[in-house]
């Protein structure tokens, strides 16, 4: 038993924070008022959860602008601890939240599978927790989950649910042959890790041999580690692509690994492979041949992602690929659109993915104000160039989108349509004021909180707005989270609240945290209960897994 | 044999104007803008950098433009060979190799060269560029030592004479220099300001090497200054923060508040010329040190500065570095220091 695996009365909690046994199990009953006692506790439950609500939607494990990758995954790993602690369900469900990074993701499984389920369990039950878990998995690209699967390896992470969760997640899939072929060497990763070498050994074996020639135990094998994952139907197609993953090419029934196979003495047989597949055996077995065949013959299996991407390689190896606006991030088109220019397919995209994610605010009654910084200091790190702009930009559609009026004033920088390029000093006192002027019923400065002209006016000017009696609601949203300060850097301490700025999708979850600072039982209460019934309720029908993953589609995902 | 010519700080500023004043913390900055861009020097990120032996630090220039290195330029390197800085700034040819034995190392406890390859540029921190400057001429590898130990001591760090000791302590208040001082579009150079004490004047040659160069100077040259002058000020019980102009408390409208912010401004504004103004005339010395094709490197000083600059026969200099004396800050403060008097 590993350090983290402790016995669940070992768990230390709080006895501040702890709920009593019961956990938060009195919210399935969806209570419509709070009693002296819960509220108090529900208090003190909030200010567990917000600073981990700001580092989930954040958390990508990069050095920012300000802090280097030790000192952000130890704030990280503390606030996971912490929101555990508190109640395990609750820190599930609230990573299904839209907007909440992979990384996050990845780090609540792995806490949820390396510790034991039990008594005390929390909100959810063992198998609310279970289908939960799969959820948040497959909401990662599948290279993540694999990735993931090879994280857990190197942690000697094995248990039971582990075990099941890695080979459901492989063997079940539809895309099982296509996975196979690229990712070869990841599933082999993870189906030893899950079966046990000793076993992976004996299968591949097994796998060898021709159908016919498989002793009846040979089979039972067979159908006790692999088959019993999958209906009848799909056995055989399990089988032929486990084997391939297992080093097993001769005899392959399924065409894309037949394909990949043919490909080694025959370029052209590999056309239905994917492009970075079939570059590998060019660049093993194909010298001679250039990347700018490859991407001809391939250029129709590309990904939404890897047409993203090879757009500029594409250009410059003069080979059309066709780009899909749409299937991107608001926040990716921008950063493109910095790079590459702004095109009208991505400006109708921009305010389409606007306009969906305005559905989940409630402003639309309300003139809003806008007050984006473009300053220097917007433009991000090496790491992460512009996208702390991009990611302002975006959230100023979807402000934009979801409000009757919206009025925006940007200080600094340098308009071009609606990208606008970061650059010079923040100088924001004088904008608020400006954007005051236009009389809007709240405010959101979108703001990493760096002012120099000089440090400390915005606060002042704040002050003095208040003085003359005008409490207009402003709050700051800033696209960088610092480790430092465990939040987001504020521009006005105790005057204006301070949150990070999420993906587009997930500002709703910025709402509600805001809610969690105004009206902290309640807010949470109503979190909880949102997330509880609208998640779970279809799994305990009993509706399959994918029943859950469609929820997540529902908000955006 | 001494040039007995003499240039102002208005000839190393001809074509640039104020830009906003920038200000947080105990710091100031105010932009200098120019639309000029001199384009025949090129910045060192791209040239490999390496030592040839202690302190000789060697350039492999591959451009087909000649680079300036910045005055005081030093590398700290994470592999096991130690630190080297410049004890002053120098010309490479283009495609070719320059290199320099009077440079100096800043890793006391570190032996080992550093091998070729493009370098993150640092400034050497303010407090010990005067050092550098006076042992310029000297062909002596552990001459900073001694300056980098009181420094380290100074900040509670190492007693030895590493830079990298005190640079990996203050890592994060480093940093935050960065994001507080943006550069700005067109901005060439900066006058740069400690506890409302005018430093250093930098100007470089244009846009592009201003800002290859700008977050070394922001953040190891001045930034370390600023912390320096945080700590003794916290050591006297003294307050931290610049007393910035405050809103007045009894407007009566927007339109008011509107207006006060544009005074402050202007305040502001107002508070940078006066502070050039005074810089602007007094005459430097020129003492020769390299040239390369029409361009020749000086050591320039006057009472209050030391530094190098960069001049055309033409009589543009593209390039300054300069710092202000120790000496001068000292009797600075003594000056402001209040009078005597037994009432307090």
């Amino acid at each position: 038993m590993t350090d983290e695996q402790q016995e669940p009365s070992q768990v230390t909690t709080s006895p501040a924070l702890r709920i009593a046994d019961a956990g938060l199990a009195f919210l399935r009953t969806a209570p419509n008022t709070l009693d002296a006692a819960q509220s108090k506790t529900m208090t003190e439950a909030a200010q567990t959860v917000k600073p981990f609500l700001d580092l989930i939607g954040f958390a990508k494990g990069r050095a920012t602008y300000y802090t280097d990758k030790a000192a952000q995954a130890g704030v990280e790993a503390a606030l996971h601890k912490r929101l555990f602690s508190l109640d395990r369900g609750l820190y599930a469900m609230l990573c299904t939240l839209p907007g909440v990074t992979d990384r996050s993701r990845q780090a609540a499984i792995k806490t949820l599978l390396s510790r034991p389920l039990g008594r005390g369990q929390g909100l959810l039950s063992e198998g609310e927790e279970g289908h939960l878990v799969e959820a948040l998995l497959k909401s990662m690209p599948i290279t993540r989950q694999l990735k993931f699967f090879r994280l857990l390896k190197a942690e000697r992470l094995n248990n039971s649910r582990t075990r099941k969760l890695i080979l459901k997640t492989i063997l079940r899939s539809p895309r099982l042959e296509l996975w196979s072929t690229r990712y070869r060497k990841l599933l082999r990763s993870a189906l030893s890790h899950a079966l046990g070498q000793r076993m992976t050994s004996v299968l591949r074996s097994i796998l060898a041999k021709d159908e016919a020639q498989r002793s009846l135990r040979e089979q039972r094998i067979l159908r006790q580690k692999l088959g019993r994952w999958v209906r009848a139907p799909q056995q055989a197609l399990v089988f032929d692509c486990v084997g391939f993953v297992l080093g097993l090419e001769a005899g392959r029934q399924r065409p894309l690994l037949k394909a990949y196979v043919a490909a080694k003495t025959r370029l052209e047989d590999g056309r239905t492979l994917s492009t970075e597949t079939l570059e590998g055996l060019r660049s093993c077995y194909h010298k001679d041949r250039s990347f700018k065949e490859v991407l001809e013959l391939t250029k129709s299996q590309l990904t939404k992602g890897q047409s993203l991407k090879l757009q500029a390689t594409a250009r410059a190896q003069e080979v059309s690929i066709d780009f899909v606006a749409s299937a991107h991030s608001a926040v990716e088109l921008y950063v493109y659109a910095f790079k590459q220019g702004m095109t009208e397919a991505i400006s109708e995209a921009l305010d389409a993915k606007a306009k969906k994610a305005a559905e989940a605010l409630s402003l639309q009654s309300q003139h809003v104000g806008v007050l984006l910084d473009a300053s220097s200091s917007m433009a991000g790190s090496r790491e992460q160039k512009l996208r702390p702009m991009a990611r302002a930009l975006a959230n100023r559609d979807v402000l934009a989108a979801a409000s009757e009026r919206c009025t925006i004033v940007t200080c600094g920088g340098q308009a071009s349509g609606r990208l606008h390029t970061p650059g010079g000093p923040t100088a924001l006192s004088l904008g608020l004021v400006e954007l005051l002027g236009a009389k809007p019923e709240r405010v959101f400065v979108l703001s990493d909180g760096y002012e120099n002209a000089p440090s400390g006016r915005f606060m002042q000017t704040v002050a003095a707005l208040r003085r003359l009696g005008l409490n207009t609601p402003i709050v700051q949203l800033s696209p960088v989270f610092a480790a430092d300060t465990q939040s987001v850097r504020a521009l006005a301490p105790e005057l204006v609240p301070a949150l990070p700025l999420p993906q587009p999708k997930a500002l709703a979850l910025t709402m509600v945290r805001a809610q969690l600072d105004s009206e902290p039982a309640e807010g949470l209460k109503s979190l909880c209960q949102s997330l509880f019934q609208g998640l779970l309720t279809r799994t305990i029908a009993g509706t399959k897994r994918r029943a859950l993953a469609r929820p997540l589609e529902d908000l955006g995902q | 044999m001494k040039n007995t010519n003499t240039v102002t700080i208005q000839d190393m500023l001809r074509g640039c104007r104020l830009g906003r004043l920038q200000s947080a913390g105990l710091m100031q900055v105010i932009p200098l803008l120019s639309a000029l861009n001199d384009p025949y020097f090129k910045n060192p990120s791209e040239t490999l950098v390496s030592t040839k032996g202690y302190g000789k630090l060697h350039f492999e220039n591959r451009s087909d433009q000649p680079v300036l290195v910045p005055c005081h330029a030093g590398y700290v390197v994470k592999s096991s060979s130690q630190d080297h800085a410049m004890a002053h700034a120098g010309f490479v040819a283009s495609k070719a190799n320059g290199q320099f034995d009077t440079a100096m190392c800043i890793q006391e406890t570190q032996p080992g060269l550093i091998s070729a390859s493009e370098r993150q540029l640092l400034i050497l921190p303010y407090a010990l560029r005067e050092a550098a400057f006076e042992g310029r001429s000297e062909v002596k590898y552990d001459k900073l030592w001694a300056s980098i130990r009181e420094f380290n001591r100074d900040f509670g760090v190492s007693q030895r004479g590493n830079l990298a000791t005190f640079l990996k302590s203050f890592e994060r208040e480093l940093n935050g220099f960065i994001a507080e001082f943006e550069a700005v579009p067109e901005q060439v150079g900066a006058v740069i300001f400690i506890d409302g004490q005018v430093v250093g004047v930098e100007r470089c040659p244009s846009q592009d090497y201003f800002e290859s160069v700008w977050q070394a100077l922001i953040r190891e040259c001045y930034g370390s200054q600023a912390l320096k002058v945080a700590r003794q000020k916290a050591q006297r019980g003294e307050s931290l923060g610049l007393k910035n102009s405050s809103l007045p408390e009894d407007l009566e409208d927007l339109e008011a508040l509107k207006q006060a912010l544009e005074d402050l401004q202007s305040q502001d504004a107002a508070w940078a010329r006066e502070q050039i103004k005074e810089l602007l005339n007094e005459p430097f010395t020129l003492e020769p040190e390299q040239s390369l094709g029409d361009y020749q490197l000086y050591t320039v000083n006057n009472r209050q500065f030391l530094g190098q600059v960069v001049q055309h026969p033409s009589g543009r200099m593209p390039y300054a570095s300069l710092i202000v004396r120790r000496e001068w800050l000292v009797s600075k403060a003594w000056q402001r220091a209040q009078s005597f008097s037994i009432d307090r």
